[in-house]
């Protein structure tokens, strides 16, 4: 680590469900010594017992202090899914400390395999990076084949000492095997409405609308979610509320997230949105790796900024309202964290 | 009723909630539950607003990022984070944001510091200039400065006669020699004079003698057309003193001292 700050790199470490990402961000002068920790870090590990051990308490501060966003989605892929997909990001409290270096080691050693890792330069010359690549210690092979995720959907709660009641609601989505449906939930998710566009006002969005007319004055939030990976996807909404009003919150919520159909304005913003949010995680170096790593390792091959946006241009009315209606038909995960006495079950959702 | 709560078996225990707090020979105590350590985590931010709830909702796949020297972070795509525009504050040269900057780095590095290096030397001038103008204040003012020269009417200055005026607070004579006093000067033997100085070294037109009256002995002011030389003779301990100023008999060491002057041609003379 020491080395690392002496020559101005960054090295981090980034996990999602399906992938894990060694990023390291480093000046071109440096470049070389920031490689070899790289392929140290993301090859030949080595999990020596005083460097898990002396994890430990930061392993326990961190999740000490987790938002409750990332429990409640934890809570939202342990409701849809069970297993696979539905384990969670991160330890649970009983695991803290079982970890040996022989189980970590035996995970990197059956798991990183060339098949299944693609590794990403931006801002590098193509020559040092294969250069790079081909020097890498990992196992070729395929790995393990995993089993497909199922989804089955329920209720996973979690109550706690907050005046806020935090719901997620979806159901199964787009999975990525067909990019076309899944750019169509892309675009359905943008034009239900994503995120606030205005500073200190609420956007206009149907979701947005819907909510805002059932709840009155409290303040409120909801916002459209979509989630695809390899085998299926979850699509739906994630709403933050005050306890007393969350029922109405998600009843309303959900009465528009099954409506069946939109607007052609709305798909129209969606789509406008959708291509501005892909553009804008395209502008900054370290985004831009992240994203073409997981085009790669996921889909097998990377669609540069353009072909997306003419792949974006291409959804028409037609695919995003037979998503809606797929939504519409769907089975409901609900879960929810914080106040949740008045939060509604997914059998008394219609 | 008894004997059903009974039946339960194994699970009576667990259909009601006891607790014990005095242990007897039958039932056991059961063990303190131990005191965990409790983590202290920055207090989580208090959302009170549309606006600030909505900017914490995710919407897509959430990743997990650690790293030895990078603090944990959730990242939950949020889609209000934008990337300022910085084309305001970019030069023509990389204006575009696909240009290759090293190719333009020199001119744009030698503009500035062209740019740079003249402006420097301009300010070490300007700085020069300022700092001379206030330490040049401390110097002596017009008015000191304009009492320290004498403009003298040459012309009013009759043939033999001495004038005397005050000049830097001290007395100037101006003699206006006759033909025969500079011949006789001009004669005299150099060696044998006490400060040996030519006559021709002491006045620029022979005609007129510039000297200060002083006397170099104490400080007194000498008596013009007086004493055994036909100059000066000072009253207080008998210098004699020639027409050329120079010290002849007496206690006197030096020669009365010439000043600088000058004719400026239109029949004036400027001393000092």
């Amino acid at each position: 680590m020491r080395n690392l700050q002496q020559i101005g790199a960054t090295l981090s470490c980034q996990t999602d469900r399906e992938t894990i990402a060694y990023t390291l961000q480093s000046t071109s002068d440096s470049l070389e010594t920031g490689l070899k920790f790289l392929g140290d870090v993301a090859s030949k590990q080595v999990f020596k017992p005083w460097e898990i051990s002396d994890n430990i308490p930061r392993l326990k501060y961190e999740l000490a202090g987790l938002s409750p966003y990332a429990l409640l989605l934890d809570l939202l892929h342990r409701a849809a899914y069970r297993t696979g997909l539905g384990n969670s990001l991160f330890c649970p409290d009983y695991l803290v400390g079982s970890h040996s270096t022989e189980s970590l080691q035996h995970y990197v050693q059956s798991r990183f395999t060339t098949n299944r890792a693609a590794v990403v330069g931006v801002g590098v010359d193509h020559g040092d990076l294969l250069c790079f690549a081909q020097n890498l210690d990992l196992e070729s092979g395929a790995g393990p084949s995993d089993s497909a995720a199922k989804y089955s959907g329920g209720d996973v709660r979690q109550d706690t000492a907050d005046s806020l009641a935090h719901v997620a609601v979806a159901v199964e989505g787009a999975s990525l095997k067909n990019t076309k449906e899944a750019l169509a939930f892309a675009v359905l998710q943008y034009a239900l409405g994503v995120g606030p566009y205005v500073k200190w006002g609420s956007s206009a969005s149907p979701l947005t609308r819907a909510v805002g007319s059932a709840v009155g004055n409290n303040p409120f939030a909801v916002t459209a979610f979509n989630a695809s990976y390899t085998d299926s996807g979850l699509f739906g909404f994630v709403a933050s509320s005050p306890g007393n009003v969350a029922g109405t919150v998600v009843d309303a919520a959900v009465k528009q997230l099954r409506s069946g159909t939109l607007s052609s304005t709305d798909v129209a913003h969606g789509r406008a949105q959708l291509k501005a949010a892909i553009l804008y995680n395209q502008e900054s170096n370290s985004t831009l790796a992240e994203e073409i790593g997981t085009q790669a390792v996921l889909l097998g091959s990377v669609l540069s900024g353009p072909a997306i946006i003419s792949a974006v241009n291409s959804v028409t009315d037609a695919e995003v309202n037979a998503a809606a209606s797929k939504v519409k038909s769907g089975k409901l995960s609900v879960a929810g964290v914080g106040n949740l006495t008045h939060v509604p079950y997914s059998d008394e959702l219609k | 009723m008894i004997n059903i709560v009974s039946k339960s078996g194994n699970l009576a225990p667990y259909l009601k909630a006891t607790t014990q707090t005095v242990a007897s020979q039958i039932k056991q105590l059961s063990p303190a539950v131990p005191a965990s350590l409790k983590i202290v985590v920055p207090p989580v931010q208090e959302l009170h607003t549309n606006y600030s709830l909505s900017n914490s909702l995710p919407s897509g796949r959430v990743r997990v990022l650690s790293g030895p020297g990078v603090t944990t972070q959730v990242r939950f795509a949020h889609t209000d984070i934008q990337i300022p525009d910085f084309s305001a504050y970019r030069r023509k040269d990389v204006q575009d944001g696909t240009a290759v900057s090293r190719r333009s780095e020199d001119s744009r590095k030698s503009f500035t510091y062209l740019v740079v290096g003249g402006g420097a030397v301009v300010g070490a001038y300007a700085a020069k200039t300022l700092v001379g103008e206030f330490v040049s204040s401390m110097s002596a003012s017009a008015d000191v400065l304009a009492l320290a020269k004498i403009e003298i009417k040459l012309g009013d200055i009759p043939e033999g006669k001495s004038v005397t005026f005050k000049w830097r607070g001290k007395p100037l004579f101006i003699r206006h020699r006759t033909p025969s006093e500079i011949q006789t000067e001009r004669n005299v033997d150099v060696q044998s004079l006490r400060d040996p100085q030519h006559d021709a070294d002491r006045v620029q037109d022979a005609e007129w003698l510039v000297i200060i009256g002083v006397c170099t002995h104490l400080g007194c002011v000498p008596i013009a057309n007086a004493g055994d030389f036909g100059g000066y003779y000072c009253p207080c301990h008998g210098s004699h003193y020639d027409a050329s100023g120079r010290i002849r008999r007496g206690p006197a060491p030096l020669n009365l001292e010439v000043p600088n002057y000058e004719f400026p041609g239109d029949g004036t003379l400027i001393v000092g």
